[in-house]
């Protein structure tokens, strides 16, 4: 029987980084609880990243994080390639920190940030990954003037990363209508991992 | 959307192009704030697009508000 952690009241990403330190000290077998499905989530993502098998568990405490060893298997390599593939093409990820574009007129910088993922949308070349945080995150909830140019970036295979932490301070964690919920340990390794890092 | 035939607003400034949305929206046409297509111009600029369809509607929204605009070009 592997260990089970609880890690039901710890704050995001702390679970992660359980995750991560419990890696680092060689443990194979282990499961964690957290409280909610985000953060479950953000534990499985970590746990395939590090080619560990992970399956989630719904249980009447919370949702329980099952790890188990590096898992050989096809879809491993498969993932692994895909990842060496994405470090030789160095992924070009966008940071928006807010609902504008620039600093000045505000106006002016709500019409420039519509207009801007309007052109994404056009364009050949598209970020790999979009990292909203602090205000930005406003622009992937519901009401949203850019949604529907988000869900088409989205469609076309752009990660929308969106700060948990944000949402959680904005008191928007259940509007959130286009992206995922991150945590800061992604996102760091997201902006450290880019071969082109494009900040608004 | 697709196979739609759309038409922009050409406007003077973003002021004005603000104002166009906000009064074709609220007449329930659907329309968006766009940057102006290459084709169309080469300068830094915000057009309002619609369905063409849409045209002598719009067009009659902009004039009733008094909205200064300078062309429509279908796109």
């Amino acid at each position: 029987m592997s260990e089970i952690y609880d890690a039901r009241d710890l704050p995001c990403p702390r679970p992660v980084l359980m995750a991560k330190s419990f890696f680092d000290e060689g443990k194979n077998d282990f499961s964690i609880l957290v409280s909610g499905s985000d953060q479950a989530e953000n534990v499985m993502k970590f746990a395939h990243s590090r080619k560990h098998s992970a399956e989630l568990v719904e249980t009447d405490e919370g949702f329980r994080v099952n790890i188990g060893a590096p898992d050989p298997s096809l879809k491993q390599a498969e993932n692994s390639v895909q990842q060496e593939e994405k470090a030789i093409n160095w992924p070009i990820v966008m940071t928006i920190t807010s609902c504008e574009m620039g600093v000045g007129d505000r106006v002016l910088g709500e019409v420039l940030i519509r207009a801007l993922f309007h052109t994404l949308t056009e364009m050949d070349e598209s970020p790999d990954t979009i990292v909203f945080y602090n205000g930005g995150v406003m622009l992937t909830v519901e009401g949203s003037p850019i949604l529907e140019d988000l869900s088409a970036l989205e469609k076309n295979g752009v990660e929308l990363l969106v700060c948990g932490t944000c949402l959680g301070h904005y008191g928007l964690n259940d509007s959130l209508a286009v992206g995922s919920v991150s945590n800061m340990y992604t996102i760091a390794e997201t902006l450290l991992r880019a071969g082109k890092l494009v900040a608004i | 959307m697709t196979g739609a035939v759309y038409a922009v607003l050409l406007l003077p400034s973003v002021s004005h192009a603000l104002l166009s949305e906000k009064v074709v929206k609220a007449e329930g046409i659907s329309c968006k704030l766009i940057p102006t297509p290459r084709k169309i111009s080469t300068d830094c600029g915000i057009v309002l697009r619609f369905l063409e369809k849409d045209k002598k509607r719009l067009e009659n929204v902009i004039v009733e508000n008094g909205i200064d605009f300078r062309r429509i070009v279908v796109i």
